[in-house]
């Protein structure tokens, strides 16, 4: 009888280390419902066919992503190489739903989710920094599903869309890593330019 | 064999206080108990268009280093 409790403990203790893994592992698949993002440039993001995944060249990787659609998806691009990829992958899954929102209810559902307030001139909290790096890596993920929704409209071919998204990618890099806003203005700029020769 | 049973318990309750410690349920990426002051929609900024997004990344790079 006492093997049973103890392996029945064990069993617990096991069960349970899967459950914790599952939610903050940095390798593994997002799969809570709240990780479904609807947006095209986060699903070019977070594609888990085995092909693309392979794919060792980042743009080439994204592009592949675009136009093979997986359904299913991994870790996102721009966390990759995050320091707390744990984190990087939650920011995403908190703000997935908003995208399916517009304009004024969008920037409410994002800010929400991150912790910020209407205006952040106005927000007082400590970690208003932090909470504001996430913010403008949300808003990146905006401009990122723009080009993913032009691609598929046939607006923008693969290698133009791959080639902001990647610019795109390396900024949230840059802001997830703790780069100067002037570093990441200097950035934005080079994306401004891309944008203005593809899109515009 | 009582104290098998207090056993189970015990590891139950820290399993269960562990997962609840660190969840979170709120959909907030920050986890603290801070309050989310409902503020209304006209308050927020609108990210219509593109040249809207920009501009408001613009704008909240101020906020970044400070």
């Amino acid at each position: 009888m006492k093997r049973i409790f103890l392996l029945f403990i064990v069993g617990i203790l096991i069960s349970s280390f899967f459950v914790y893994a599952a939610g903050v592992s940095t390798g593994g698949e997002v799969s809570s419902d709240r990780a479904e993002v609807r947006s095209a440039d986060v699903r070019g993001e977070r594609v888990v066919v085995n092909d693309c995944e392979d794919v060792s060249i980042r743009k080439d990787r994204i592009k592949c992503r675009l136009e093979n659609r997986p359904e299913r998806s991994s870790v996102p691009e721009s966390c990759r190489t995050a320091e707390n990829r744990g984190r990087c992958v939650a920011l995403y899954n908190a703000i997935g739903k908003c995208y399916e929102l517009q304009a004024r209810n969008k920037d409410q559902c994002l800010k929400r989710a991150i912790g910020l307030r209407a205006k952040l001139s106005e927000d007082s909290s400590l970690e208003r920094k932090d909470k504001t790096r996430d913010y403008v890596v949300a808003l990146l993920y905006d401009l990122q599903e723009r080009v993913e929704k032009a691609n598929e409209l046939g607006k923008l071919d693969s290698e133009e869309s791959a080639v902001i998204i990647e610019k795109i990618t390396e900024i949230k890099e840059a802001i997830g890593s703790g780069v100067s806003k002037m570093e990441v203005r200097e950035m934005m700029k080079e994306l401004k330019s891309l944008w203005k020769e593809s899109i515009e | 064999m009582n104290k098998l049973a207090i056993g189970l318990i015990i590891v139950l309750v820290l399993i269960g206080g562990f997962f609840y410690l660190n969840s979170d349920g709120s959909g907030n990426v920050d986890s603290s108990d801070e309050e989310i002051i409902d503020e209304p929609v006209d308050s927020y900024s609108n990210l219509d268009s593109s040249e809207d997004v920009f501009s408001e990344i613009d704008s909240s790079l101020e906020f970044i280093d400070s």
